[in-house]
């Protein structure tokens, strides 16, 4: 059954239709929101809340738009509020030319768990969700320009820049991460020359 | 064109297991909740209408009947319920006269016994003689 079908038999009430988008979305939002988020419990718990406003608020849906930039849309705002809440957020500016590190410092008590995921999840981590969530949208949920737009309610070229920045951002993280692992790295095998 | 792919080996998550059943019974749960929220408003919403509404009747339509009555205006028609209350011009004043007698009420030093105070000094730090 087609999304905008569905999306009409919720809006009178009906727990089949929603039961059935919840199926559909449940794996990608919770996915989405772990990436903003960082923790899989309060991803799992804005998941909830998501879809409880889909249901509640399914009046104020017009289809103009389609389902999924809808439910993101409640998605990336419900992150937003719960991430202002608990300051989970940390400040980055990019605005600084240097890009400074600013994110939270490498764990060396489980080198087993050092590469190429755990870097980016603490880059992700790091950076300002204004620049994240674009990222997220368009590289890790594959959502395009226009749609992020339509999604976050910015203009197409914020949006663009944002995700430059974010990109830009990120790859600096990870290089600086390779190049500490490097030196460490180096430094052990010297060591163990000694 | 380069396509950014640093996020290819980034690792995922799915819902639990047990996602849709959480999903439909907080569902449900909200739903219990609104009703019973949705009933108490409009039980609290009938209430203060009723309340109103007394408060309308009896301030708009019970008190100003039994206002003050102009007796100008009574002149050929008197309100039964006022008909006892209002004086007939008619009837004439009766002073009444009622003698009180208040001799049994007083009393003369004669009838009671003499009494005899006898004032000592109790205390010498008086330094003022008691004179009898």
């Amino acid at each position: 059954m087609e999304e905008q079908e569905l999306m009409r038999q919720v809006q009178a009430g009906d727990e089949m239709a929603f039961s059935e988008i919840v199926k559909r979305y449940k794996d990608k939002i919770v996915n989405f929101l772990w990436q903003l988020t960082g923790n899989y419990q309060v991803a799992v718990e804005l998941s909830q809340e998501t879809f409880m406003r889909v249901y509640f608020k399914a009046d104020k849906y017009r289809p103009v738009a389609p389902l999924s930039s809808w439910i993101y849309t409640i998605a990336s705002n419900l992150a937003k509020t719960d991430m202002k809440k608990s300051h989970r957020v940390t400040m980055v500016s990019l605005d600084d030319a240097n890009y400074q590190y600013a994110g939270k410092a490498i764990s060396d008590d489980n080198p087993e768990d050092s590469g190429m995921s755990k870097n980016l999840r603490q880059a992700l981590d790091s950076l300002h969700p204004r620049y994240r969530i674009p990222v997220i949208l368009k590289d890790l949920e594959g959502f395009s320009q226009e749609e992020i737009a339509q999604i976050l309610k910015k203009p197409l070229g914020t949006i663009k820049a944002r995700i430059s920045r974010g990109r830009d951002y990120l790859k600096k993280e990870l290089e600086n991460n390779k190049s500490k692992t490097k030196f460490r790295g180096d430094k052990e095998i010297g060591d163990a020359r000694i | 064109m380069h396509e950014f792919n640093i996020f290819e080996n980034i690792k995922r998550v799915k819902a639990p297991e047990n996602f849709e059943q959480d999903v439909l019974r907080l569902l449900y749960e909200r739903k219990t909740k609104q009703r019973k929220g949705r009933t108490l408003r409009l039980s609290l919403a009938w209430g203060f209408s009723a309340a109103v509404a007394i408060f309308a009747v009896i301030n708009f339509i019970i008190l100003p009947q039994r206002g003050p009555v102009e007796l100008s205006d009574l002149e050929g028609e008197i309100p039964a319920f006022l008909e006892r209350q209002v004086p007939s011009r008619s009837i004439e004043t009766i002073p009444i006269i009622e003698r009180v007698d208040y001799s049994g009420e007083m009393r003369t030093s004669r009838q009671e016994p003499p009494t005899i105070y006898l004032l000592e000094q109790c205390s010498d730090k008086t330094n003022k003689k008691i004179k009898y």
